[in-house]
């Protein structure tokens, strides 16, 4: 399996919460909160699932929900997966 | 300077102990406990009526070996006779509570002074990490309100699990117990956690190197975030999984939740699937710490009451219920929110805003929750305070 295809879920300590449209995610164990956009929200909710999302899975999610280019999709995927790292709040999937 | 009548009246109870103690028998068996138990039943026409000026008055007085006079539990603990089977003590509370515990000692205890909220739990133990540290589920067994008058028995080891959140400011507990101060079969544990994780650990008579390790981390909490990591870092990589969770769990209420997060993160990828476990045991840990501190600032009984309620393990329908029997109220729900409200506006809370406050009442009352209020729902569930309300 390459770098690109491994997976990724969101750590066990983080939780979110659908809103209207919006969403927020909760890092239970540093108590500190994230806003989500609607794609953010759509990415997190699959990143919940305890099987986990490669990137690709995840972009071609967006790409699909959107109507927009794979390759945007990718890009976009990867801005917010970058913040989601920043935070600490995603874990490899072993 | 003249003994205080209080010291003989100790003095009595303890020979009465020893005659009906004899010396046969084992001192961890039940029959310690409940002859300790009958004995303090039949002396407290005699211990009525005295204050906190009293006992501290007598203890000037008192000749008796003090047992752990460095102790904290009890501020302080007061030895008033001192066998060579058992000894009598009174503990002062003011704002410091017991946690959750079992004994390495057997004997009985009651309250002198105020009143205080009793619970007894159960841990059903998932995994045993050393004779000394358990990993498993803690579960509430029952709660009751002690008043003066009211004798309980203590088992060794844990087959009496319990803890003891005093309500008044002061309360005065007096109990007579074994000396030893380690049982044949373990030491004291502490636990903590809840029903989905918890830990069973030994936390009393570590060696110097431990205290040393432990003293450094909050050391190094003075000089830096960083620091402290650092610190924390090095002894992950040469410290086995029990000595590491016992200085997280001792050092874990000085750091901010951010700092808390780091740690218990460090921790769960040196152990993945036990480290859950501290995790969230740690992080219902730091939920207690919120309470104690309030409590520092709520002097009314009734107040202590549900800071103490809110600190255990439990659910917002156990909590209601709870509320119901030991507030003795109809409407447990507008009971809580009442306090609630009051803490808010005396800023000893949330600052809650219209929607919020709301949204509180509606979890209070098991309400779904209207769209504009989701936000403000979540954000009041995941308040370490009001987290027993997020569970239903």
């Amino acid at each position: 399996m390459t770098q690109q295809e491994s997976k990724l879920r969101l750590h066990r300590g983080v939780i979110w919460q659908k809103t209207a449209g919006t969403g927020l995610l909760y890092d239970r164990y540093r108590g500190t909160y994230l806003k989500l956009n609607s794609v953010g929200l759509l990415l997190v909710h699959a990143l919940a699932e305890p099987t986990g999302q490669s990137v690709q899975d995840l972009a071609q999610l967006v790409s699909a929900r959107y109507g927009i280019p794979l390759d945007q999709a990718q890009g976009d995927v990867g801005g917010f997966l970058h913040e989601l790292r920043g935070n600490d709040v995603l874990e490899p999937l072993s | 300077m003249t003994t205080h009548p209080l010291v003989d009246r100790f003095q009595v109870l303890g020979q009465a102990m020893a005659d009906a103690l004899g010396t046969t028998g084992s001192d961890a068996s039940p029959r310690f406990s409940r002859i300790a138990a009958e004995q303090l039943e039949c002396f407290l026409p005699k211990l009525r009526g005295f204050s906190l000026e009293d006992i501290l008055s007598a203890a000037l007085t008192t000749k008796a070996e003090q047992l752990d006079v460095e102790s904290h539990f009890g501020d302080p603990p007061i030895t008033w006779f001192m066998g060579e089977r058992f000894c009598i003590e009174s503990y002062v509370w003011n704002d410091n509570s017991t946690n959750v515990h079992d004994h390495a000692f057997a004997g009985a205890w009651t309250t002198l002074v105020g009143q205080s909220l009793h619970r007894q739990y159960r841990f059903e133990a998932d995994e045993k990490i050393t004779p000394d540290f358990e990993l498993g589920r803690l579960f509430l067994q029952n709660g009751e309100r002690l008043v003066p008058g009211m004798v309980r028995q203590i088992t060794p080891s844990d087959q009496f699990i319990h803890d003891l959140y005093h309500l008044d400011r002061p309360s005065i507990t007096l109990i007579i117990r074994t000396c030893r101060l380690d049982h044949p079969l373990r030491g004291q544990r502490h636990y903590i956690g809840h029903e989905q994780h918890a830990l069973a650990l030994k936390t009393f008579d570590r060696p110097p190197m431990e205290i040393l390790q432990r003293r450094l981390l909050k050391a190094s909490l003075q000089d830096s975030e960083a620091t402290f990591l650092h610190l924390f870092q090095a002894l992950l990589e040469q410290e086995d999984f029990e000595v590491i969770t016992r200085l997280a769990a001792k050092t874990g209420f000085l750091l901010s939740h951010k700092q808390l997060g780091d740690c218990l993160r460090l921790l769960e990828n040196r152990w993945p699937l036990q480290g859950h476990y501290v995790s969230e045991a740690l992080l219902h840990q730091r939920q207690l710490a919120t309470m104690i501190n309030l409590r520092h600032r709520r002097t009314d009984t009734q107040d202590r009451l549900l800071l103490g309620l809110l600190r255990c393990p439990s659910t917002r329908e156990d909590l209601l219920e709870q509320v119901r029997t030991l507030a003795e109220t109809e409407d447990p729900a507008a009971w809580i929110f009442q306090r609630f409200e009051q803490w808010a506006e005396e800023g000893e809370l949330l600052q809650l805003t219209p929607t919020q406050r709301e949204a509180l009442r509606g979890i209070l009352e098991g309400q779904p929750a209207r769209n504009d209020e989701i936000l403000d729902r979540f954000t009041l569930q995941n308040e370490p305070l009001l987290q027993v309300l997020g569970t239903p």
